[in-house]
This record gives structure tokens, C-alpha cells and sequence, in this order.
């Protein structure tokens, strides 16, 4: 799968992003013809529409994410391991986990692990006695099935913090490949990274905010270095540039296919200095990126029975569109009366698809009219790729029983590609 | 008299419509292969005693699907969909409680959330009456995370997360985010989901060695998990924090506040009898 060029856009500063939610745009009038999945695909049109609970609010296209890291990880060879692997500690306490990877070259057998008795921990080349308060085995740890291959330490309160050397005084296999992972609970130094949105489509620009924190405040002089894997495994390294304090690189030309639903990661490696204590973090951000199959056109009419979607498709698949009703309260507020979706096997062309409402909810709602549709969406099921996105700034009027009778044509709106922008709904 | 006509009229309505319907029990397991969940995953001790709760004890179904899976795979939500679908309309069930486990619960809500994926779901979904989600990966755990970090797994028993199974993937915490944000309901700012998603939290784990709690579904997990809980909040069952738990649906308890004892329910011990689980929810159905 080759992606057009998307730049990805990492600004290292003191304030978090402060950006307005985006809607999922396609940002080229090219749609893509692919092939569809080698999967088993619903080709019954289905439709269901499911009250929404009082009172619930509601975030239309809420599609953040922000993590807080107080680790970070490396990966190092068994040779490297036996000639002591430097180590920088800035929580006293600190988690040591070493995990024997397995790859697809290298077999790993079910007791390639280190034991923790085989590791010796040294500062300024002096050894430290009862370095560790706890140690766990290979045995303990893969008791819990969740950590095979590996052993953990923590580190004693009389270490204490600063530049270690970790040493495993068991030969190991020189090519062996280990992850050492080093857990600061409690530490307050966190690396913060955060993106507006997690799903893209090829093309688009894609922007995330990175930072490390120290009690919350940022660290000025932070490095980074980034790289992304794709669910192959396969890692590229990306090229950044820093300007301003403002990191920005471009998407490889070439990442490798994921299967329907997968994520792509983005890796960023920090490492600052607080005064003589030098403090590593790594974290992660997952993303999607989808390519544009089809795409909702600037036509949409609705009444309370259905509303009808002009879609131009290019792949063949199975689609969904869906959306969120509101009515208004006592108090004049408009407020969510129901979900309703409605999905459809289409072949490449243009379109016309029902979502449907269910008139029974409408009914027993105690919201009144005029009634809106907010939030429409569509979504490739076939591929598990969110398309496009009505803006959270837009709705849709629905007419009512009496004006469909009378064919208004205030029926009509716009949506989303630009054509016509809706002013933001009273609230 | 005539309000006390009404009320027992209104009560005889209620009994009536209670006792008209044919109550169903699902038991969805968690992240793995099951083929013999009944014993593997939830034990007879267990199933038997929850099941008393129904009016009819006999109307049950232990799940065995591949949940070591994404979550809408065939294998997976599919697998899920046959199964409860055969249930229903062999045992002719019109009001279905399920009971899931751990990532049993995303695995329901990806069904819940996406009833047009699959023409069979929204059938299952009008059926269903509500689902008791015991220590549900809501948010994903940073175990997870771990253990995707060098790919250092193997093929193992895999009770909790498997080896570097797509279902290990899926619960990544920045994956899971976006799973909820586009994919699932239930979540902060997302719609409800169409049926009660009541939670059950596990806030701890017990390993003291002169502890008999300690021993309720094997000691040595509890040593495992008590170490595991290094990677997480100091609420969490040993494989989840509080937070992920709570993250979809409505809590209905937090452990201690119900069980014997004010026990804690670690990762394990909460698909065991332990501490009056099983009793508390048999009361529920």
C-alpha cells in the first residue's frame, strides 16, 4: 500500500494544542479503487436506531488521545548485556523488566530469560550492595502469562537515582535480542503527547503535541527522536526538523499494508536534562489511516422517517452511514433523542442511501421539534476505515411530518465539503 | 381501595411479565482460544451457582469463541453472534443476560455498538435485557503496552493476555482509545449503549502468604499479579486499572463494597466464586 506524502506535524512547547476539532475531510477529490478484504462481508442492508439516555452530553467528533508516559524502553543485544548496559534512574525505586524478544528469525525456547541472581548493578564502577528490594523470576512472571521470557527487579531505596550500569554476569547468547524496560511509578517526570485525532486519511496532515513534564511544567531543551511501526513489526525512523520548538517530518512514501482495523504507531523517544539528572521517556500514539473508498456529496435531505445520503463510491464494500438526532427541551436546548445507523453493500458508483429513524422513538422522546441530525458519519465496514466526518459545528434540519406532506424544500442542506457552511447549532 | 387496587394490579402486571419471559444466561470469557470455557476459563463451581439465579437454571450457555482475535473478526464477534443466536432460538429466549469477563465485555460491546455490521446483531441486541461486565479492559491496560514493547512473547496457557495475540494489540491503551472514540459506544461523550452495561471493579490484589483469602483461585496468581501491578494505579485488579474498568458502561460495584469480607477481586478471582461473587450476581439476574 503506498500513501501520498502526509506531513506529521510534532510541536514541543509549553502549552498543550489548542486546535478546534477537525472534521474527517477527504483533502483530495481523488477516491481510491482497491480491492476488497479477503474477509467475510455482510451484504444485507441493516438499519438500527437506539435511544440515547437523557441527560447523556454527548462530544461529537471527539477523536483526542493524550498519553502520559514515566518509562521508556530499549533494546539491546545479549553481548551488550554482558558488558553492561548504561542505565539513567531519576525515581528512587524504579522497575527494571528484561524481556528475551522473539522474532520471526530468532526462536526463542520457553527458558531463554535472565535470571534476576545473574544481574549486578554498579555506579561510578562501584558495585552496589543489595541493589534490589524485589526481584521476580522468569517463573513468577510467566505465572501471570503476561510477560514470558522475562524477569523484573526493583531497584532498593538505598540506590538511590543517577547513571547506572546493568550487567548480566551469566554468559548470554551475544545475538540474543533483550528489551530492558525501566518503569518510574510515581516519577514527576512524564512525557505528554498529544494528537486531535487518531484516524487519517492518506494525504491528510497529521499534527501531534510531545512535551516532558516535570510537575506538570514543561522541560525546555528536550530531544526527541521518532520512528513508526507498522503491525508488520516493521519500524522506519522519521527525519524531523526543529524549528521554534516546533518538530515536523513527512510520512514515508512506503509503510507496509495493515489488515482491517489495524493500527500504525507513532514511537517518540525523549530525553532531557533537569539539572545534572538526565531523564529518558518513550511513548506511543496509535493511528489510523484509512483510504478514501467513498465519500458523502454535498446532498443530504431528511424527514423524520429517514434521512437520504448522496455517496460516491469507488471501491466496492460494505458502508455505513449513521448520525445522531436532537430535539428540543423544555428549557429550548437541543438535546440527543436517538442513534440511528444504517449500513449498505455498494459497488462503485453514485448513490443514494437511506439512514433510517425509528418513528417509535421519536414518539416516546419528550423532546419536541425542530428536529436535527448532528454527527453523520461514514465508515467503510469492509476495511474498518472511518471516511468522513460531519464538522461538530454542522447539522442537518430534519423536517417534520407536515412539511415532507407539503414538500418543503427547506429539506435540503449541505454538508461538509465546503460547499455550504451551517451556523453552529443553539445550544 | 382503588389505590390499592391499582398497586396490586400494577404488581400482578410486573410478576407477570417477569414470569411470562424466558430468561437466558451467556458466560463470555475473556482474551483466549476457549474450547472448554466451562472448565478453562470460569470452572463448574462457578457457572453452576450463578446460573441458580435464572427461573429456569437450565436455560444457560458457556461461549467458547476465539478472543484471541480483534474484536469484530468472525472468529471473534462472529463466533459470538452463531452462538447466541443458536441460543436463542433453540431455547426460545426472550430476555438474555450476558456475563462477560475481562475483554469478554469489548467484545460485547463491539456488537452493541455496530448493529448493522452483521445482519445477526441486532436480533441478539433486542434480546439482550442487560450485561454484567466483570472487570471489563474498557480503556485497554499498559500491560498490554508492555508486552507489545520488543514482542517478546511466546505461544503460552495465556489466560489473561495470550501471547502477542491481535486481541493483545486491541487492548493497548492508545489503541483502545481509538477503538472507543470510532468504534464503540459507552464510553466519556460517546451515545450510551442500547442495553444497561452494569461494571464490576476489581480494586486489588491480596498475596499475604498467612492470608486464606489470599488462596481463593490459586496462590501463586495472586503473586504474579500483585507483581504486575507495578505497571499500573494503585487501583487495579492486577491486570487493569479502576479507571479502564469503569471506563464504559455504569459501575454497578466496586469489589469491597459487596463482597465477603470486603475482599478485593483480583484478575482471577473475579471469574471464580470468590468472596460471594458468584451469589451477589446469581441475586441480580
Amino acid at each position: 500500500m503506498t500513501f501520498t506524502k502526509a506531513t506529521i506535524a510534532l510541536i514541543v512547547s509549553a502549552a498543550m494544542f489548542n486546535v478546534s476539532a477537525t472534521s474527517l475531510t477527504p483533502t483530495s477529490p481523488m477516491l481510491v479503487k482497491i480491492a476488497e478484504p479477503a474477509i467475510q462481508i455482510e451484504k444485507q442492508s441493516v438499519h438500527f436506531s437506539q435511544a440515547i439516555t437523557p441527560n447523556r452530553q454527548l462530544v461529537n467528533n471527539n477523536d483526542q488521545y493524550t498519553n502520559v508516559s514515566d518509562e521508556y524502553w530499549m533494546e539491546v543485544s545479549g553481548k551488550q548485556l554482558n558488558q553492561g548496559v548504561a542505565l539513567h534512574i531519576s525515581q528512587p525505586e524504579a522497575l527494571i523488566r528484561l524481556s528475551a524478544k522473539q522474532t520471526s528469525q530468532q526462536w526463542l525456547p520457553d527458558d531463554h530469560a535472565i535470571d534476576p541472581d545473574d544481574l549486578s548493578l554498579t555506579k561510578n564502577n562501584t558495585t552496589i550492595n543489595k541493589a534490589f528490594s524485589q526481584k521476580v523470576s522468569r517463573a513468577q512472571l510467566a505465572t501471570a502469562n503476561i510477560f514470558p521470557n522475562s524477569s523484573a527487579v526493583k531497584l532498593s531505596k538505598a540506590a538511590g537515582t543517577g547513571k547506572f550500569n546493568i550487567k548480566v554476569t551469566k554468559a548470554l547468547v551475544p545475538t540474543q535480542r533483550y528489551v530492558v524496560n525501566v518503569k518510574e511509578k510515581g516519577s514527576p517526570y512524564q512525557q505528554v503527547l498529544a494528537t486531535q485525532q487518531q484516524s487519517y486519511l492518506a494525504g491528510q496532515r497529521i499534527s501531534f503535541n510531545a512535551a516532558v513534564n516535570k510537575h506538570n511544567k514543561p522541560l525546555i531543551a528536550s530531544s526527541h527522536q521518532a520512528f513508526i511501526k507498522a503491525p508488520t513489526g516493521n519500524k522506519q525512523a522519521i527525519a524531523f526538523e526543529n524549528k521554534d520548538n516546533h518538530l515536523s517530518f513527512e510520512l514515508p512514501d512506503y509503510l507496509p499494508a495493515t489488515k482491517p482495523g489495524e493500527l500504525y504507531e507513532l514511537y517518540i523517544d525523549s530525553q532531557v536534562n533537569d539539572g545534572t539528572t538526565v531523564i529518558n521517556r518513550t511513548g506511543k500514539i496509535a493511528f489510523a489511516l484509512a483510504q478514501p473508498t467513498a465519500r458523502m456529496s454535498a446532498k443530504v435531505t431528511a424527514n423524520q422517517q429517514q434521512a437520504t445520503i448522496s455517496l460516491e463510491v469507488a471501491s466496492n464494500g460494505r458502508y455505513e452511514v449513521s448520525g445522531i438526532v436532537y430535539g428540543i427541551d423544555k428549557n429550548n436546548e437541543y438535546q440527543p433523542i436517538m442513534k440511528s445507523a444504517s449500513a449498505h453493500y455498494l459497488s462503485a458508483g453514485e448513490h443514494d442511501v437511506a439512514l433510517n429513524f425509528d418513528p417509535q422513538l421519536f414518539k416516546r422522546s419528550s423532546l419536541k421539534p425542530p428536529y436535527q441530525l448532528r454527527g453523520i458519519k461514514l465508515t467503510d465496514q469492509s476495511r474498518m476505515a472511518v471516511l468522513q466526518r460531519q464538522s461538530a459545528n454542522e447539522s442537518v434540519a430534519i423536517a417534520d411530518d407536515k412539511q415532507r406532506q407539503g414538500g418543503a424544500l427547506s429539506l435540503l442542506a449541505l454538508l461538509g465539503l465546503g460547499l455550504i457552511r451551517l451556523a453552529k447549532p443553539k445550544r | 381501595m382503588k389505590k390499592i387496587f391499582i398497586s396490586m394490579l400494577l404488581s400482578f402486571m410486573l410478576f407477570s411479565a417477569t414470569s411470562s419471559a424466558n430468561q437466558g444466561l451467556a458466560f463470555i470469557h475473556g482474551t483466549g482460544n476457549q474450547t472448554d470455557a466451562y472448565n478453562d476459563y470460569w470452572t463448574g463451581s462457578f457457572v453452576n451457582s450463578v446460573r441458580q439465579g435464572l427461573n429456569n437454571p437450565s436455560k444457560y450457555t458457556v461461549i467458547n469463541c476465539d478472543f484471541d482475535q480483534f474484536m469484530w473478526k468472525s472468529q471473534a464477534a462472529g463466533c459470538l453472534a452463531q452462538q447466541l443466536t443458536t441460543f436463542i432460538t433453540d431455547q426460545n429466549i426472550t430476555e438474555l443476560v450476558l456475563l462477560t469477563h475481562s475483554n469478554g465485555g469489548n467484545i460485547v460491546r463491539w456488537v452493541l455498538s455496530n448493529p448493522t455490521y452483521d445482519s445477526r446483531y441486532p436480533n441478539i441486541i433486542n434480546k439482550i435485557s442487560k450485561v454484567i461486565a466483570i472487570a471489563p479492559s474498557s480503556l485497554g491496560t499498559p500491560l498490554a503496552d508492555a508486552v507489545n514493547q520488543g514482542n517478546a512473547f511466546i505461544r503460552s496457557l495465556s489466560w489473561i493476555l495470550g501471547y502477542g495475540s491481535d486481541a493483545v494489540k486491541q487492548q493497548q491503551v492508545s489503541w483502545m482509545n481509538y477503538y472507543n472514540q470510532n468504534w464503540l459506544l459507552g464510553t466519556a461523550g460517546r451515545p450510551n449503549l442500547p442495553v444497561p452495561f452494569k461494571t464490576i471493579i476489581g480494586s486489588d490484589v491480596e498475596s499475604a502468604i498467612w492470608d486464606g483469602d489470599s488462596y481463593c483461585a490459586g496462590y501463586q496468581y495472586q503473586v504474579a499479579l500483585e507483581t504486575t501491578q507495578n505497571w499500573l494505579d494503585s487501583c487495579s485488579d492486577g491486570f487493569l486499572n479502576c479507571s479502564s474498568q469503569r471506563g464504559a458502561g455504569s459501575v454497578w460495584f466496586t469489589d469491597k463494597q459487596r463482597t465477603a469480607g470486603r475482599e478485593p477481586l483480583s484478575h482471577q478471582q473475579s471469574r471464580r466464586d470468590c468472596f460471594n461473587l458468584d451469589t451477589i450476581i446469581k441475586n441480580d439476574i
